[in-house]
């Protein structure tokens, strides 16, 4: 007997000794997934709604409150000023220059600020997916990534669903 | 209930006992591959698509299946047990024998390391070409063959040549320059 029959055969005899007594956890099986369908939705919607509303009315404030986080768009506005920056400031104003405070409402940022609140509140959000997928296992990263190609679908159509499922 | 909590019942009530099986030949520990079958089967519906049918989600359960249990296998997360001892009746003649093959291929297939057993598992456990087994794995084609060489030669000197369909013997020379994980 070859190895793959030998495999199989493996397979069978521990399925079968499996399936004589295997656990009656269906409903708990399904419930877990039903929770987790939840919070997966929300987590999609959040960001759907984020995305949205942020390419909509653009302002980077809005984007850093759905994302809660600093605005990173100075970063952008320091790659398009380059050199001014670096060489009139000693060490010591470099040091002070990373505060968002002290960069964001510099004149002449407004205009990249636009699209990097946008992105920053994307990135981020992709992020948290991604991260999740990472933490999660990386064979749930195929069917994230299938899963990432039809955000916008699912997110609309499980969120309907589920009030159909506690009904 | 909805359509995907049926598909998930249905799957589970029919098709667990087999992916546990699966899992078993993945992992070589049944509470490793219990617990793995448990978590990719709730992975696999709490996110994403819904399943509309058992096979396409049956599909999904085992490519989880194979990713995550080279994941913790890599990781350290599994823990081998030690295999209780089976008693074998004298008086059934082939089922000695068929007791011992079993416990042979076990051995056999602890010898290879996480990503060996699962190219293995996936080439002759589900006929995938080397070209599905890398798309799975998220490996190369080179890689895969490599890794299926690699177990090949290990499983031949476990069970004999005649274990491994000399059709099959793969033609990459076997390099091993992956150190075991």
């Amino acid at each position: 007997m070859d190895v793959s029959m030998q495999m199989r055969d493996l397979a069978n005899a521990v399925g079968e000794d499996f399936a004589m007594n295997a656990p009656d956890d269906i409903a708990r099986l399904v419930g877990k997934a039903r929770r987790g369908r939840m919070v997966w939705t929300t987590g999609v919607g959040a960001a759907v709604v984020g995305s949205a509303a942020s390419l909509a009315f653009g302002g980077p404030a809005l984007a850093s409150a759905l994302t809660s986080g600093p605005v990173v768009a100075p970063a952008a506005s320091n790659s398009a000023t380059p050199s001014a920056d670096v060489s009139e400031s000693p060490s010591a104003e470099v040091s002070e220059s990373p505060s968002p405070e002290a960069i964001a409402p510099r004149p002449g940022a407004g205009v990249i600020d636009l699209t990097g609140g946008a992105t920053v509140g994307d990135d981020d959000d992709s992020d948290d997916d991604s991260a999740d997928d990472s933490a999660d296992d990386s064979s749930s990263d195929d069917v994230s990534s299938d899963d990432s190609s039809s955000v916008d679908h699912e997110g609309v159509e499980t969120r309907s669903e589920d009030p159909e499922d506690h009904s | 209930m909805s359509a995907w909590a049926q598909v998930m019942e249905t799957l589970v009530r029919q098709r667990r006992p087999a992916l546990v099986g699966y899992a078993y030949l993945l992992t070589g520990s049944r509470s490793e591959a219990e617990d793995l079958v448990q978590d990719a089967i709730v992975r696999t519906f709490a996110r994403g698509r819904a399943k509309t049918s058992v096979r396409e989600a049956e599909a999904y359960v085992k490519r989880a299946i194979a990713n995550e249990a080279v994941n913790r296998a890599r990781h350290g997360i599994v823990v081998r047990e030690n295999r209780a001892k089976l008693a074998v009746p004298a008086t059934v003649p082939g089922h000695a024998a068929r007791i011992n093959a079993r416990a042979d291929l076990e051995a056999a297939l602890d010898t290879l390391s996480p990503r060996e057993r699962a190219v293995t598992v996936l080439k002759y456990v589900d006929d995938l070409t080397i070209a599905s087994i890398a798309a799975v794995l998220k490996l190369n084609d080179g890689t895969v063959k490599r890794y299926l060489a690699n177990a090949a030669v290990k499983l031949r000197e476990q069970l004999g040549d005649d274990a491994v369909n000399i059709s099959e013997r793969p033609t990459v020379p076997v390099t091993l320059t992956e150190s075991r994980i």
